[in-house]
C-alpha cells in the first residue's frame, strides 16, 4: 500500500473521480460545439487535446466521457457485488436447492468471457446508458456469486456463527450481522479489481456503439469517431485512448493494493 | 428433586454417513437438579459433545434425534420453539475461545447481543448488563474492555467474554463443552473458579462436558461416564472416585497421573475408542476390558444400581449372568 507507484495510481485514481464529479463545471468549452474552421486541429494552448472531425474540443469531450466512464466503472460492480453477495451468502449458508440452482446458473454464465455477455445483453436491451450498467452488472454477478458462497462455507463452520445458533439468533440475522460483514473483505476485492474491467468493457461497448450514444461523449464513442478519420488527425483516438488506458491502469494497481492490503493469502 | 430442570431420556443420534447410518448417541439418559451440576466425562468419541447439541438442536442437517425425549423443566424441548429457548433459557459455552467469537464486531456488543435478540431489556440497558456480566466475570476495566475487538485478547479473556454472552440472559442451564481445554492450566483454574461463583451468584445449572476427571471431582456433585455413545456408568462425584462401578471408570482413573509416585510409569486402557461406524456388539468396552468374559461381547449389560446414588453397566455386578 506504501509503494510510490501505488500511491501515484491512487492520486489518479483520486484525479479521475474528481474530474468526474466535477468536470463538468469547469468545462473549458462547451463538448457539443461544433467548428468548420477548427477540425482535426493538433494540440494547442486553445485545444489541448485537438479537436475532431466537427471542430468540438476533444479535451471537454473526455473531461465530460470521465463522467460516464466511472459512473458505469463504480456502478457495475456495486450493483453486481451487492446481488452477487446477498445471493451467494444465502446460497452458501443454506445450501439446498437454491445453493444448487444459483451455483450453476453462475457456472453457467462465468463460460461467457464480462465482455461476450456485456455485448449480448447491452444488444438485447437497446441501447442506453441504464441498459448499459445492466448488462455489465449481470455479466459481472456471477463472479461475486461465485467469491460469496465460497467464502460464506469458510465462515459457515466458523465456531462463532455455531455460538450464535447457540445464542438463540435467527438464521437470517446471522447471515446479516455475522456472515455478511466477515466476507466483505473477499468481495471488495474482486469488487475492486473489476472497476477497471468495468470501466474497458463501458469503453468497448460505446466504441462498438452499444453503449453511450452519440452526440454524448465517451471514451469508447470518442475513439470510435475519431478512427474513421485517424489520417486526418490521430489526436483523438490518441488522446481519449491514452487516458483510457491511464485510467485502467489505475484502478487496477490500486486493485492490487486493496487486494494484497485484505487478502491475507497474496499478502508478501 | 423430584422435578429436575433437565431430563434426557433414551437419546438417540443418528448420522447419515455415506450411505450408512451411525449412532454416535445411543440410549443416553441422564437428568441435572434445578441449579444443580452435573459432569458428562469420557474419551474424545464418546458422544459427549453430540449429546450436548442434541440437547440445543444444533445438530447439523445429516442428524437427527431418532428416539428419546428431552425434557427441559418439564417441557418437550421437540415441541419448544429453539430460537427462543438457545440462549435464554439454555446458553452454551464452546471449547474453542479463539473462534467462537465474531471477528469482527466488539465483545461488549456479542454479549449484549443475546439480550436484545430474546427482548429481554432495550439496548442501552443490554450495554450496561453486557459490562455488568464482564465485570463479574473478571474481566478488568469492562468498560473499556468491552469496545475490544476479540483479536485483541487472549484465550483466557475470550473464554470470559464467551461465558458472560452464555449467562447475560441468566439462563437456568448453562451447557459448557469442554471450556477449559484449550486454555493454559493456570487459566484453567480461573475459568471453573469463574464458574462455580456464577452458578453460586446466578443459580445456573451447569452440565459440565469434560474429560478432565480432575475438573469433575472440584466441581461437579453427580457424574454421567460415556464410552462409545453409551452411558456405562453414572455416581455421585465422591462414590465414583471411591469405589467405581466400571472397568472403563477404573481406568480412567488410573490414568490420572499423580503427584507422589512419579516413578510409576502413566496407566493407560489399552486400544482406542472404536468409531461409531464399528462399534462391537455387547457391551462396547468388552474389546478393551481386562475383566471381559464371553458374555460382554454378546449381551449389552443392563445397569445395575450399586446404591441409591450409583449405577453401572457392567456384566461383573451380575455376576456375569443374565437376570
Amino acid at each position: 500500500m506504501r509503494h510510490p507507484v501505488t500511491l501515484i495510481c491512487l492520486a489518479i485514481v483520486v484525479a479521475f473521480v474528481a474530474i468526474a464529479a466535477f468536470g463538468p463545471l469547469i468545462l473549458p468549452q462547451d463538448p457539443l460545439a461544433q467548428s468548420f474552421i477548427a477540425r482535426l486541429k493538433p494540440p494547442s494552448a486553445a485545444h489541448w487535446f485537438g479537436t475532431d472531425r466537427y471542430g468540438r474540443d476533444v479535451f471537454a469531450r473526455v473531461l465530460l466521457g470521465t463522467r460516464w466512464s466511472l459512473l458505469l466503472g463504480l456502478a457495475a460492480p456495486l450493483i453486481a457485488g451487492t446481488l452477487g453477495t446477498l445471493i451467494g451468502a444465502f446460497a452458501g449458508f443454506y445450501g439446498g436447492w437454491f445453493d444448487r440452482i444459483a451455483g450453476r446458473v453462475a457456472d453457467l454464465l462465468m463460460a461467457f468471457p464480462s465482455l461476450l455477455l456485456g455485448i449480448l445483453l447491452a444488444a438485447a436491451l437497446g441501447p442506453g446508458f441504464g441498459n448499459l450498467i445492466a448488462a455489465v452488472a449481470f455479466a459481472f454477478l456471477p463472479r461475486f456469486i461465485r467469491v460469496a458462497r465460497a467464502s460464506t462455507l469458510a465462515v459457515r463452520s466458523e465456531p462463532y456463527v455455531e455460538a450464535s445458533f447457540a445464542a438463540g439468533e435467527h438464521p437470517l440475522r446471522i447471515v446479516l450481522r455475522h456472515v455478511l460483514p466477515n466476507i466483505s473483505g473477499p468481495v471488495i476485492v474482486v469488487g475492486t479489481l473489476w472497476i477497471a474491467t468495468a470501466i474497458r468493457i463501458e469503453a468497448t461497448l460505446s466504441f462498438i456503439g452499444l453503449g453511450v450514444q452519440p452526440p454524448a461523449p465517451s471514451w469508447g464513442n470518442i475513439i470510435r469517431d475519431g478512427l474513421t478519420n485517424i489520417l486526418g488527425s490521430p489526436w483523438p483516438v490518441v488522446t481519449a485512448g491514452f487516458t483510457l488506458t491511464l485510467c485502467v491502469l489505475a484502478f487496477n494497481i490500486v486493485g492490487d493494493a486493496v487486494r494484497d492490503a485484505l487478502d491475507p493469502d497474496y499478502r508478501e | 428433586m423430584n422435578n429436575p430442570l433437565l431430563q434426557v431420556e433414551g437419546l438417540t443420534t443418528a448420522f447419515r454417513a455415506g450411505g450408512a447410518l451411525i449412532r454416535p448417541v445411543q440410549d443416553v439418559s441422564f437428568s441435572v437438579a434445578q441449579g444443580g451440576a452435573l459432569g458428562i466425562v469420557g474419551e474424545s468419541g464418546s458422544g459427549k459433545s453430540v449429546t450436548a447439541l442434541s440437547i440445543l438442536r444444533l445438530l447439523p442437517d445429516t442428524a437427527r434425534i431418532e428416539t428419546g425425549r428431552i425434557l427441559f423443566d418439564g417441557t418437550d424441548l421437540a415441541t419448544a420453539g429453539m430460537t427462543s429457548v438457545r440462549g435464554r433459557d439454555i446458553g452454551m459455552v464452546f471449547q474453542e475461545p479463539m473462534t467462537s467469537l465474531n471477528p469482527v464486531l466488539r465483545v461488549g456488543d456479542q454479549v449484549a447481543e443475546s439480550l436484545t435478540l430474546h427482548n429481554i431489556c432495550p439496548p442501552a440497558e443490554a450495554r450496561a448488563r453486557a459490562i455488568d456480566m464482564l465485570r463479574r466475570v473478571g474481566l478488568s476495566d469492562p468498560e473499556r474492555r468491552a469496545q475490544d475487538y476479540p483479536h485483541q485478547m487472549s484465550g483466557g479473556m475470550r473464554q470470559r467474554v464467551m461465558i458472560a454472552g452464555a449467562l447475560v440472559c441468566r439462563p437456568r442451564l448453562l451447557i459448557a463443552d469442554e471450556p477449559t481445554t484449550a486454555l493454559d492450566v493456570t487459566i484453567q483454574a480461573q475459568i471453573l473458579d469463574i464458574l462455580r461463583r456464577m452458578r453460586a451468584e446466578l443459580g445456573t445449572a451447569i452440565v459440565l462436558i469434560t474429560h478432565d476427571l480432575g475438573v469433575i471431582a472440584e466441581f461437579v456433585e453427580s457424574v454421567v461416564v460415556m464410552y462409545a455413545g453409551r452411558v456405562v456408568e453414572r455416581a455421585d462425584v465422591a462414590s465414583l472416585f471411591r469405589n467405581p462401578g466400571h472397568p472403563y471408570t477404573t481406568g480412567l482413573l488410573r490414568a490420572v497421573p499423580r503427584l507422589h509416585d512419579v516413578q510409576r510409569r502413566l496407566y493407560q486402557i489399552p486400544g482406542n475408542v472404536p468409531p461409531p461406524t464399528r462399534f462391537p456388539p455387547g457391551c462396547r468396552f468388552a474389546p478393551r476390558c481386562a475383566e471381559a468374559r464371553p458374555i460382554c461381547t454378546e449381551h449389552v449389560p443392563p445397569e445395575i444400581a450399586l446404591s441409591p446414588s450409583q449405577s453401572a453397566a457392567c456384566w461383573k455386578h451380575t455376576g456375569f449372568a443374565r437376570p
